[in-house]
């Protein structure tokens, strides 16, 4: 009898668990507002996905509140102002002789990627 | 002599410790604690190496740590809570040792099912770019669960491998998938009766992101050192995140991004105490 109501306890308690159960979609509950920056469709510039990727990767760092040495990045020229010496891409690209970033762990590489396309072509906005 | 083996069926012997605690690196393995047990654990993962002499070496951080507390319901039944500092989450799980392996083979292998609900409590992670991932409740939700089979080969060696099931409520593209699939494999050897070598890999199965390349399937290598009611588990992982939910599908730095790590355990005995005349 004992064994039954534990089982029937497991049962009722992973039914409570698994009830919730979703499959959204971000991009589906909000069409047309999603950036995926790993897109490969979406355009290297500032507005298109660079602005998106410093905003969920960096500024909780380096806003204009308390920026983590000195280093703001919110908006177009601040961040900008960091590609012309190639330090921009040397921290996310983790090169020695500079602090990487993110500290915690590197972008997905298509971020990288993206970011390097936007260096490349002159840092559209 | 048959008659009495009816009324009396022998006793069982049961394979013993095949790991010395209920988590190896990242991962369960099948153990589960006695009966009134209170586990209190410390997990932590530092900054990686390649931060190098001026981060010493990843140990400057930034670094991610949970704590929990786990409770032995039966000898088998453990459930426990934990709070993960990336991504803020925190969980719940049970874990049931169905079978247990026996000396005489009987059972070859012990088989230990689990589940957990895993909620993040972050806020919006993209600012003020974009809506708001977490309009609803439902979207901070995610599950994990696995039927982990282990064998304790001899005294020194056991293995146990992990069939994992992920699902998300929430994923970003609409190619994306909610469900996950991987597979763990954990291995132990012993070499002196208190410190083991321990390996842990999980290998992502399934295409569950078209960007699945931009992460990395989690590699760990280092040691359990066992102490009175301490394990210190010492390692070297790439996988930063501590929660499964979070370093399965999303790790993205790959072997150059191996950190030290380390889980800690204390085990304190809650369990009804009888009375002594």
């Amino acid at each position: 009898m004992k064994n039954k109501m534990k089982r029937i306890f497991l049962l009722l308690l992973s039914a409570a668990i698994f009830s919730s159960c979703y499959y959204d979609k971000l991009e589906e509950l909000n069409p047309g507002e999603i950036i995926n920056p790993c897109d490969t469709a979406l355009p290297a510039t500032y507005s298109g996905s660079i602005e998106y990727i410093i905003n969920f990767n960096c500024v909780s760092c380096h806003s204009s509140k308390n920026p983590s040495g000195g280093v703001k990045l919110t908006n177009f020229s601040e961040v900008n102002s960091y590609v012309a010496s190639g330090l921009l891409l040397d921290v996310i690209e983790r090169n020695s002789g500079v602090k990487a970033m993110p500290p915690s762990q590197s972008l997905p590489s298509c971020e990288i990627e993206k970011i390097k396309a936007w260096i490349e072509t002159g840092t559209p906005q | 002599m048959a008659e009495l083996n009816k009324i009396n069926p022998p006793d069982v012997d049961y394979t013993y410790a095949t790991f010395k605690g209920t988590r190896l690196v990242n991962l369960h393995t099948v153990e589960t604690l006695g009966k009134g047990a209170l586990e209190f654990r410390i997990a932590h993962r530092f900054g990686p190496l390649s931060s190098g002499a001026d981060g010493f070496y990843g140990l400057d951080g930034p670094a991610t740590i949970q704590l929990r507390l786990d409770y032995a319901v039966t000898d088998r039944l453990l459930v426990g809570i934990g709070r993960s500092s990336e991504k803020k989450i925190v969980d719940g799980f049970v874990k049931y040792k169905w079978l247990q392996q026996t000396t005489d083979n009987n059972m070859p292998v012990t088989v230990t099912p689990i589940a957990s609900v895993n909620i993040t409590a972050e806020k919006n992670p993209s600012g003020n770019v974009g809506p708001n991932r977490y309009e609803y409740f439902s979207s901070r939700v995610s599950y994990y669960s696995s039927v982990m089979i282990a064998r304790k080969f001899n005294p020194k060696f056991s293995a146990q491998l992990s069939p994992i099931y992920i699902h998300y409520n929430l994923v970003d593209k609409p190619s994306d998938k909610n469900d996950m699939l991987s597979l763990g494999g954990s291995f132990r050897y012993k070499f002196t009766r208190s410190v083991a070598f321990t390996v842990e890999y999980i290998q992502r199965l399934t295409p569950y992101t078209r960007d699945k390349n931009a992460y990395n399937n989690v590699l760990s290598l280092g040691f359990d050192i066992e102490t009175g009611g301490h394990v210190f588990q010492v390692f070297f992982t790439n996988g930063y995140s501590i929660n499964e939910v979070r370093t399965i599908p999303y790790t993205s730095g790959g072997l150059d991004e191996m950190r030290l790590g380390f889980n800690v355990s204390r085990i304190f005995d809650v369990g009804k105490k009888k009375k002594k005349w």
